[in-house]
């Protein structure tokens, strides 16, 4: 379904070149639950930017549903992205002139009042983000990344600002809302990928051997 | 729900927004009061050739009369209707622009009520002059523009400043279309009642057949020894004036819109470096930068439309206030409605929607949403 190959993504400064991401291939499956683990720097959150297309990689294909990323127009790719892609950040990133309920409309339109009260944030419907707690936020920016049913779901440590009774619900509403779904969860926490069906452990820029 | 309405940008930011707004909405108004009054000045003025669409006027090059035969050959030019003898007298006009000189048609009484009768002016209040005196009646626009009333004197002999030699005094009042005045050609031409006549150039009013004074002006144009005041020369002498100072307004009013089109232009830029995190977001979920385009054009489009509207309404309002309380009672009948001030301000927010769009859809190119995300989260 998804799948990256001899993946890099190599950023150049002054003195030399650096390789966030090196020569990684991967296939994932429709529903699977994959997590990344991986100190800081490791390319976890890059390999993400590379598979959900957000990023063109130094070399290597990603390809989803048969469609190569790269073959896209920018203009063509964002639409693919969002049609099946749904992308949930670190920081909420929520728009602060929107209420929550707007904030959801933008990404699509599709039942953003029920995901709401799925992800337990139906008494934020009209508050806006300076309105709302970390853990609220988070749990907006989930209802944004998959009001539109995407196939798949790319999270970048979805509780790294949380603290654990809001990580724990931010992450239990994750997976009740992409129940069926493909979904990607880049964290150091290893106890928000129990039920993953894969552990995939980086180390500069590689996918260890064991993960 | 339109969470990506410039409405809604626009009602939740007012405090963002507004700085541009007011800035434009200023020099809008600024462009409409300042060409509007100048415009409506210029149309103001040139009512007062209005009376050259029946006549025109005659004089003698080199003498201070006219030859008998040549004023007989222009009576029986198919185009003439009639030939008036007339001579110079005037009225010291105050206008905003300074003292002018106002014509008056020196006629026997007859040929008084036939020129009245043409431009279509009436007597409002008073009489019309007594042949052989030194009584005027005057357009009650000269009467408001220079303060007068029924009785007023005027003439070097009362004001030593005034251009008019004798005494002359206003015992009637006209109203009508047309400003013209009237004074009597027997007094005028009388050197026992009027010491200056003899002085007095002859000044022959040709009046044309209905609908034949363009046909009558080329006639008279082409005759030697004598030279013709008429519509074009009498518009010539109005608008040259306030042709060059509209010109020289037009340029300030261009310079101005080069310069507030930069100014909201590095403003929008400073807005969407604020913004630059919803960019980048709305990207990052699937948003393409066509989108992005769009939605910063229309708020833009929206931003400059209010601007536009608010500055236009302040102007003219002002302008009406302007028109209502200075020039009317003045005597100025400048019109209300403008359209080139309108059209000229217009390129304010137009320019300025180009030059602010612009400046952003550089930014919006090159933005990369990967890099603002990791940078700010």
């Amino acid at each position: 379904m998804l799948a990256g190959q001899n993946l890099s993504l190599v950023y150049r400064d002054a003195a030399n070149d650096v390789r966030a991401v090196d020569g990684v291939s991967l296939e994932v499956k429709e529903g699977e639950f994959i997590g990344i683990l991986g100190p800081s720097g490791s390319g976890k959150s890059s390999l993400l930017y590379l598979l959900a297309g957000l990023k063109a990689p130094s070399s290597g294909e990603v390809r989803f549903a048969g469609q190569a990323l790269g073959e896209l127009t920018q203009d063509r790719l964002a639409e693919f992205r969002r049609a099946n892609f749904g992308f949930i950040f670190q920081n909420h990133f929520l728009i602060n002139h929107l209420t929550s309920l707007e904030n959801i409309y933008a990404a699509g339109d599709q039942d953003s009042a029920v995901l709401l009260g799925d992800l337990r944030v139906s008494h934020c419907r009209d508050k806006f983000p300076w309105q709302m707690s970390a853990g609220e936020k988070q749990r907006v920016a989930i209802a944004r990344a998959v009001v539109h049913r995407p196939k798949v779901v790319f999270a970048d440590e979805p509780t790294a600002s949380l603290d654990r009774p809001n990580a724990d619900l931010v992450v239990d509403c994750l997976r009740r809302v992409t129940q069926g779904g493909t979904l990607f969860v880049v964290t150091h926490d290893e106890s928000i990928l129990k039920g993953a069906t894969r552990v995939l452990r980086m180390k500069a820029g590689r996918i260890d051997a064991g993960g | 729900m339109q969470p990506l309405s410039p409405w809604t940008y626009g009602r939740r930011n007012v405090r963002k927004i507004l700085p541009t707004v007011i800035i434009l909405t200023f020099v809008v108004m600024l462009v409409v009061v300042i060409l509007s009054t100048l415009s409506g000045l210029r149309e103001s003025t040139l009512v007062y050739t209005r009376e050259f669409d029946e006549w025109t006027l005659v004089f003698p090059k080199r003498d201070t009369r006219l030859p008998k035969t040549l004023l007989a050959e222009i009576a029986a030019h198919p185009a003439t209707e009639r030939v008036i003898d007339s001579r110079n007298c005037f009225v010291r006009v105050k206008t905003l622009i300074g003292p002018m000189p106002f014509n008056l048609r020196a006629a026997r009484r007859e040929e008084m009520d036939y020129l009245l009768n043409r431009v279509g002016a009436r007597l409002r209040e008073g009489s019309l002059p007594k042949p052989g005196t030194s009584d005027v009646a005057l357009h009650e626009n000269i009467m408001k523009a220079n303060g007068w009333a029924l009785g007023r004197e005027f003439g070097i002999d009362v004001d030593e400043e005034d251009w008019m030699p004798g005494r002359f005094k206003v015992v009637g009042v006209l109203e009508g279309p047309t400003p013209v005045g009237v004074c009597s050609f027997e007094f005028l031409n009388n050197p026992l009642q009027y010491a200056f006549s003899a002085k007095l150039w002859e000044r022959v009013v040709v009046v044309a057949k209905p609908g034949r004074i363009v046909e009558l002006n080329a006639y008279l144009r082409s005759l030697k020894d004598v030279k013709v005041y008429d519509k074009t020369r009498a518009v010539d002498d109005v608008v040259q004036g306030f042709d060059r100072i509209i010109l020289v307004f037009r340029f300030i009013s261009i310079v101005l819109i080069g310069v507030v089109s930069l100014v909201v232009g590095l403003i929008n830029n400073i807005f969407f470096a604020q913004r630059i995190d919803e960019f980048a977001i709305l990207l990052a979920i699937g948003h393409t930068k066509r989108r992005l385009f769009r939605m910063v054009w229309g708020e833009t489009a929206a931003m400059m439309t209010l601007s536009w509207v608010l500055g236009v309404a302040l102007g003219i309002a002002i302008f009406a206030g302007f028109r209502g309380l200075v020039l009317l009672p003045r005597g100025i009948p400048v019109p209300f409605w403008h359209l080139g001030p309108l059209i000229v301000s217009l390129a304010l927010p137009l320019v300025a929607q180009v030059f602010a769009v612009a400046t952003v859809l550089g930014r919006l190119r090159k933005l990369d949403p990967v890099s603002i995300i990791e940078r700010r989260g």
